[in-house]
C-alpha cells in the first residue's frame, strides 16, 4: 500500500524517522511497470448497442489484474467514506439535486481506498493516474449506485508529475461534504405539537384568531 | 383522624392518577389530504387540497397511541358520513414508537364543494382521538364549449422568464428596441404567471413542481404522486390520482411522457409514479409499465435512463436489489393494490424491462435511427437514448455538424440521440392515433440542469431546443384545433438574468480568459450594461441552431441563485465540469450566496414563472395563479369544454 500520507507501512519506518520523511515522493518505477495501462475508451464497446453495454476484450483480459488509469475525481459527496468516483474528464455531480438520475458515464470507475480512521476521500482537481487491481461486474454500492468497474486502489498519483497524492482528509474538515437531510423535512405541523412560531395564515383579515390550533 | 385524613389523601392521589391516565389520550398527528384546517385550525380558503369530481385520492391519518396501546379502529368521515372502503382497500399499520398509520385507499367524491374530513381513532382501551381537516371538490362547468381532445404540457424545467428572453435574443435576435422575430412560445396567445411553492417550502424542487400539474395538488419536495406520511417506506404514501390515469379511466385518452432527462427524473416521473423518493429509479421505471401502461394508457415514453431498464448483470445497468436503497425497486402494500388495482411490484434487479415493454406491444427505439425506422403503424413507443440524462442540445448539434463529441459528454457512447423536436414529432404521430385524444408531457430538462451548473451557453441552447419542440406542437394544434397547448416550467432555476453584453470581441475574451488577470481583465473591461450592452448578434446555421455561441460582443448572464464560480464568459469545452474548477485560468472568481454542498451549484428560486397557452381552453390561463390551478384549468377544458 503506497498511498501517501499514512498509507506507507509502519513496519518499514526506520527508527527516529518522521512519517513525512518516510513517505515516498512517487510511486516506485518497478510498481508502475507492473500495472497495465487502461483508458476509459477501452471499457465498453462503443457506440452502445440497442440495449446494454459490452465490455471490450481488453478490459475482460484485465479483470482481476493490476492496471493504471488516468482521469479526474468526480466532485460530489458520496456517503461511502472508502470510495470515490473517477471519470475521464473533470466532472461535477450534484447528488442532492439529481439522485441517481444523472449524467455520470457508465464507464465511471468506482475507486475503493483502504479505510483510514475518520478520513474520507475529498475532491481534488488534479488530473490523476490511479494504480490498483481492476474488478468487473455489477455491484450495488452503499449509495445505491450500481458500479460496473471498480479499482482496489494502491496509489493515487498526479498524472503530470507522477507524485503521490493523498485524497483522504478528515471528514470533520470537509466543509462541502453533504449532511444527510431528515427523511421528511416537510411534515406539516403536528396537531399535538406546540403552535408554530409563525402561522403564515394568521395575518389574514378573516383569520385573526390566535395561532394555537 | 390523621389516619383518616391520610387515607383520604391517598385516595385523592389515586384519583389524580386516574385522571392523569385519562388525559394521556391518543392523538392524531397527521391527516391527509393536507389542510390548513388540520395544521392551523383555519377553515378558510385557499383550500390546500382540491380534487376533480371522481378523482381518486387516499385518506390517511397518523395516530400516536399511548405507550403499550394499539389503535383498534379508525373511521374517516366526510361531512359526517362514514367512508366505507372497498374490500381490502384500508389498513391500520403499526409504524413504530406507538404510532399507527390508518389508510383508506382510492376515495373519491362526485359532488363539488368544500368537505370536512374527520378521523376518529379508537385505542385498545377504548380511548378515542379525533381530528378534522378539509378538502375541496372542484366544480367543472359542463357543456361550456368544445372539449380539449388533446392536452400538451411543455415544461421547460427551471425555465423562468429570463431563460426565454435569452433564447429569443440568441435564436431570433433583437435590434432597434424590438425582437427581430418571436419565439414560437411567444406566438401562443395567452400568458399567465404561476406561483410555484411546494407543500413544505417556498422553493420547490422538480417533483412537486410537476406533480401539481399532474394531480392538481401540492407535494413535499422530493415526492411525486403522493402526500407525505410518517413511514420510511417509499411506496406506501397516500396517493393522488394522476391526470393520465383519470383521463384514461374517464375518457380513454392516451398518455405520453417525453424528456431530455433520464425518464425516471422528477418531472417525467411526477406524471405517472407514486413515491416519496424521486430518486427511486428502478421502481419508478417498473411503475411506468406495471401501473402507467396498464392503468394510465401510457403509450409513449422517451428520454434517457436506459440503465433502469437493463437487467442488473448487464453492462451499464442501474437496477438495484432493494426497495429501500437509493434507486430503489418498488413493492406496494396490499391496501394500495386493492384500492388502486395495481400489482404488488417486486424487487427484481434482473428484470429485462425493455423486453417487458416490447411484450406489452411497445416499439423500442434505441436512437434516432430507430425512431426514423418506424413504419407509421406503431401505437406504443418506448425510446431510451442514453444511459442517464440525454446529452444537451449544444453538444448533440455540435456532433451532428462535426462528428466531434464534447469532452465529458456521452455522445461517443450514444452518438445518435434525437433532438427534442424530433421526439415530439414521433410522439404526436403515435398519440394522435387515438380517436379519444391524449395528454402528453414534453420536458426540456437540461435548461434546469445546465442552469444549475451555470453553464450559460448550454442552457440557452436547450431553451432554443425547447422552443423548436413548441413550434412542432403549435403546428400540430393548427391541424388539430381541439388541442390545448400549455408551455410553462416547474420553477425558476439559478436566479438567471441578462445583465448586458460584452464590450469585447471573442478573441479578446479568449486572451483575457488566459491572462490570469481576474476581475481587472474580465469584469469592468468586459461587462457592458445599459447602452453599452447594445444588441448582441448571433446567427443560425442551416439546422436552425446558433452557428456559434462564441460571438463577438456576446450576451452576458448573471446568476442570483449562484454558488461560487469562475467566469470567463466563454463556452465551456467540457460538459458538466464543476463551476469552481473550470475557467480558472482567467482567475475571475464570482462568489455566490449559497454555499453548495458537495458541488458548487446554483439553486432553484421561488420566483413566479411564465405560462403561455394556445388552443382549446387557453383563454383561462391568464392572470397570476397557483401551479395547481393550471391543472384545473386544463381539466375544465378536457371535461367541461371551453369556448
Amino acid at each position: 500500500m503506497t498511498l501517501a500520507g499514512g498509507g506507507a507501512s509502519e513496519e518499514a519506518k526506520p527508527a527516529g524517522a518522521t512519517q513525512v520523511e518516510q513517505e515516498p515522493k512517487a510511486f516506485p518505477e518497478e510498481s508502475r511497470r507492473s500495472h497495465e495501462p487502461l483508458s476509459f475508451d477501452e471499457v465498453f464497446v462503443t457506440p452502445a448497442g440497442p440495449k446494454g453495454l459490452e465490455y471490450t476484450a481488453k478490459i475482460k483480459e484485465l479483470n482481476g489484474r493490476k492496471i493504471c488509469i488516468t482521469g479526474f475525481m468526480v466532485r460530489h459527496a458520496d456517503i461511502d467514506t472508502s470510495a470515490f468516483l473517477f471519470c475521464a474528464t473533470p466532472r461535477a455531480y450534484n447528488e442532492r439535486e439529481e439522485g441517481l438520475a444523472d449524467s455520470i458515464p457508465p464507464q465511471m470507475l468506482y475507486v475503493i481506498l483502504p479505510v483510514r480512521g475518520h478520513d474520507a476521500p475529498a475532491w481534488r482537481r488534479e488530473k490523476m493516474t490511479l494504480y490498483g487491481t481492476l474488478e468487473l461486474g455489477s455491484h450495488q454500492e452503499l449509495s445505491g449506485r450500481v458500479s460496473h468497474l471498480r479499482l482496489r486502489c494502491e496509489a493515487v498519483t498526479d498524472a503530470r508529475t507522477g507524485a503521490l497524492l493523498e485524497v483522504r482528509k478528515p471528514i470533520a474538515f470537509q466543509s462541502g461534504r453533504a449532511v444527510p437531510l431528515p427523511s421528511d423535512v416537510g411534515a406539516l405541523p403536528r396537531s399535538d405539537a406546540p403552535a408554530p412560531f409563525f402561522n403564515p395564515r394568521r395575518n389574514r383579515d378573516n383569520n385573526l384568531t390566535p395561532d394555537t390550533p | 383522624m390523621k389516619l383518616k385524613h391520610a387515607t383520604h389523601f391517598i385516595a385523592a392521589l389515586s384519583g389524580l392518577s386516574a385522571l392523569s391516565s385519562a388525559f394521556a389520550a391518543p392523538s392524531v398527528t397527521r391527516l391527509n389530504p393536507p389542510s390548513a384546517l388540520f395544521s392551523y385550525n383555519d377553515s378558510t380558503p385557499p383550500y390546500i387540497s382540491r380534487f376533480l369530481p371522481a378523482q381518486r385520492f387516499d385518506l390517511q391519518a397518523t395516530i400516536q397511541a399511548d405507550a403499550g396501546k394499539t389503535i383498534t379502529s379508525v373511521v374517516f368521515k366526510v361531512n359526517g358520513v362514514a367512508v366505507v372502503p372497498a374490500s381490502g382497500a384500508s389498513a391500520i399499520t403499526s409504524i413504530g414508537s406507538d404510532k399507527f398509520s390508518a389508510t383508506v385507499r382510492a376515495y373519491s367524491n362526485n359532488t363539488p364543494g368544500v368537505k370536512t374530513l374527520t378521523v376518529e381513532a379508537t385505542q385498545s382501551d377504548s380511548l378515542q382521538a379525533t381530528a378534522t381537516g378539509n378538502f375541496e371538490i372542484a366544480s367543472i362547468t359542463l357543456n361550456a364549449g368544445r372539449k380539449a381532445k388533446n392536452i400538451i404540457w411543455v415544461i421547460g424545467d427551471g425555465t423562468g422568464i429570463a431563460h426565454r428572453t435569452a433564447a429569443r435574443i440568441v435564436s431570433k435576435g433583437a435590434a432597434l428596441g424590438k425582437a427581430v422575430d418571436p419565439l414560437a412560445i411567444d406566438t401562443l396567445p395567452v400568458t399567465g404567471i404561476v406561483t410555484t411553492h411546494s407543500l413544505n417550502s417556498i422553493v420547490t424542487d422538480s417533483a412537486p413542481g410537476a406533480h401539481c400539474y399532474s394531480t392538481g395538488n401540492k407535494a413535499n419536495n422530493g415526492q411525486e404522486g403522493v402526500f407525505p406520511d410518517d413511514t420510511a417506506d417509499k411506496w406506501d404514501n397516500p396517493r393522488v390520482e394522476h391526470m393520465g390515469n383519470y383521463l384514461a379511466r374517464t375518457q380513454d385518452k392516451w398518455l405520453g411522457i417525453i424528456t431530455t432527462a433520464d425518464v425516471e427524473d422528477a418531472t417525467p416521473a411526477a406524471f405517472a409514479a407514486s413515491t416519496q423518493d424521486r430518486g427511486a429509479g428502478t421502481g419508478i421505471c417498473d411503475m411506468y409499465l406495471d401501473e402507467a401502461a396498464a392503468n394510465h394508457n401510457l403509450h409513449v415514453l422517451m428520454g434517457g435512463g436506459r440503465k433502469w431498464f437493463l437487467p442488473s448483470t448487464t453492462g451499464g445497468s442501474g437496477r438495484v436489489n432493494s426497495s429501500t436503497a437509493s434507486g430503489a425497486d418498488y413493492v406496494v402494500p396490499s391496501d394500495i393494490q386493492a384500492g388502486w388495482s395495481v400489482p404488488a411490484g417486486a424487487v427484481d434487479p434482473n428484470r429485462d424491462l425493455i423486453a417487458d415493454f416490447q411484450t406489452a406491444g411497445f416499439y423500442y427505439a434505441p436512437n434516432l435511427a430507430g425512431l426514423n425506422a418506424m413504419t407509421g403503424s406503431e401505437t406504443k413507443l418506448l425510446g431510451l437514448f442514453n444511459s442517464g440524462h440525454m446529452d444537451v442540445s449544444m453538444d448533440k448539434i455540435a456532433y451532428r455538424r462535426t462528428s466531434t463529441a464534447a469532452a465529458g459528454s456521452l455522445i461517443s457512447t450514444y452518438p445518435d440521440q434525437p433532438m427534442l423536436e424530433e421526439m415530439t414529432d414521433k410522439a404526436l404521430s403515435v398519440l394522435s392515433k387515438n380517436a379519444n385524444g391524449f395528454v402528453i408531457m414534453i420536458e426540456a430538462a437540461s435548461v434546469d440542469k445546465q442552469a444549475h451548473n451555470m453553464d450559460t451557453e448550454r442552457w440557452v441552447h436547450d431553451a432554443i431546443e425547447m422552443d423548436k419542440a413548441v413550434a412542432r406542437c403549435i403546428a400540430f394544434q393548427a391541424a388539430n384545433p381541439d388541442t390545448l397547448i400549455i408551455v410553462t416550467a416547474d420553477h425558476e432555476c439559478a436566479g438567471i438574468n441578462i445583465i448586458g453584453g460584452s464590450l469585447v470581441t471573442n478573441s479578446s475574451l479568449v486572451t483575457r480568459a488566459a491572462s490570469g488577470g481576474g476581475a481587472a481583465q474580465l469584469r469592468a473591461p468586459v461587462v457592458g450594461t445599459y447602452d453599452n450592452a447594445k444588441f448582441p448578434a448571433y446567427t443560425n446555421a442551416a439546422d436552425g441552431y446558433p452557428t456559434t455561441m462564441d460571438v463577438d460582443y456576446r450576451m452576458l448572464i448573471g446568476y442570483a441563485g449562484n454558488s461560487d464560480r469562475y467566469e470567463d464568459w466563454l463556452t465551456n469545452p467540457t460538459y458538466n465540469q464543476d463551476p469552481i474548477a473550470r475557467d480558472t485560468a482567467g482567475n475571475f472568481l464570482v462568489t455566490g450566496q449559497q454555499p453548495g454542498t458537495g458541488v458548487q451549484s446554483a439553486v432553484h428560486t421561488a420566483s413566479d414563472i411564465p405560462l403561455s397557452a394556445g388552443g382549446r381552453g387557453a383563454a383561462a390561463f391568464t392572470g397570476v395563479f397557483d401551479n395547481t390551478d393550471a391543472f384545473f384549468k386544463a381539466m375544465q377544458a378536457a371535461i367541461g369544454g371551453a369556448k
